[in-house]
């Protein structure tokens, strides 16, 4: 007797049409998949992921066989103790070492397919690119235009003023 | 009912692309000239806003500060939601002067960060940051 919690593998779909098989438990990572499973119990088709492409979800998938007897985080609990640290571990720090553009990606497929702890890797790689660089630094690293009036330069140039306050 | 009598009001049944390839070459040209005027070129302005918003949540006070002086549309963000990211933020300080200058950042968290600092600040509000408690209450 098959009780759908039995499956073992899915198969899921990129954008470009490409299927992969994967573990059942590997693809539960993903609470979207997770609770589509628990919907519709045994799903025999193909998944489609529409915002993905192959090499991305292969990526994601990557993440999710290494993180796959990670314990499920209790979310409510320590949401704030979430937000203080930006550590992430040495095997995640390698392989969020891609170029900028797989890297906004990942975050991207991580949100829709609702992995929360590899969204956070990936919002924690960006914060620790952004810290230690000065405004222009940081407008060099993602191509942002300083579209600044004169009057807000001003400003700015107050803000990082000392002397007022002696 | 009465909505159907309408109906040969409507110009065409054919696919919304193919009406718009249908249309005088102008008006394509036209809405891609203003919609690439409106995209920012940059990949980071043109993420969705909730996971910006995710991702200035992992930083600092410090760095806060930086980002929003980078450019109009991050300035306006982080000010829009001062209270939940700024106020929050690690190392930031109330002021009595300002919402968000420099006399806000209390302390700072990374070697970069503390390098960044170095380059800017004049030397003797180095001490200061680095947790010299006595100096900073003459200060208070």
């Amino acid at each position: 007797m098959a009780t759908p919690s039995t499956q073992a593998t899915v198969k899921l779909q990129s954008n470009d049409n490409v299927v992969i098989e994967v573990e059942r438990a590997i693809a539960e990572r993903s609470v979207l998949i997770k609770n589509m499973l628990e919907d519709c119990g045994e799903v025999t088709d193909a998944i489609p992921i529409s915002n993905v492409n192959e090499s991305i979800l292969r990526k994601v998938i990557e993440w999710c066989e290494h993180h796959k007897n990670d314990p499920v985080a209790a979310e409510n609990e320590n949401d704030d103790s979430r937000k203080k640290t930006t550590d992430i571990d040495e095997w995640d720090q390698k392989f969020m070492n891609v170029d900028q553009e797989m890297l906004f990606e990942i975050i991207l497929a991580a949100n829709f397919l609702d992995i929360k702890p590899l969204l956070d890797t990936g919002c924690k790689t960006v914060a620790n690119m952004i810290k230690g660089k000065s405004p222009e630094e940081i407008r060099k690293l993602f191509n942002i235009q300083n579209d600044f009036t004169p009057e807000e330069e001003e400003q700015i140039r107050r803000e990082n003023e000392w002397a007022e306050d002696r | 009912m009465a909505q159907h009598k309408h109906s040969p009001l409507i110009l065409s049944s054919l696919p919304l692309q193919q009406q718009m390839s249908n249309q005088a070459p102008l008006g394509p040209f036209l809405l891609r000239r203003i919609a690439l005027r409106r995209r920012p070129p940059s990949r980071l302005l043109r993420f969705p806003l909730e996971l910006r918003l995710e991702i200035y949540e992992f930083c600092s006070a410090y760095t806060l500060l930086n980002l929003s002086q980078t450019c109009s549309q991050i300035r306006a963000e982080i000010a829009a939601h001062h209270i939940t990211i700024v106020y929050s933020s690690y190392g930031y300080k109330r002021s009595r002067i300002s919402p968000f200058t420099i006399h806000n950042i209390g302390k700072i968290r990374t070697p970069e960060e503390a390098a960044l600092w170095f380059r800017r600040a004049p030397p003797d509000f180095l001490v200061d940051i680095f947790g010299v408690s006595s100096y900073s209450q003459k200060f208070q």
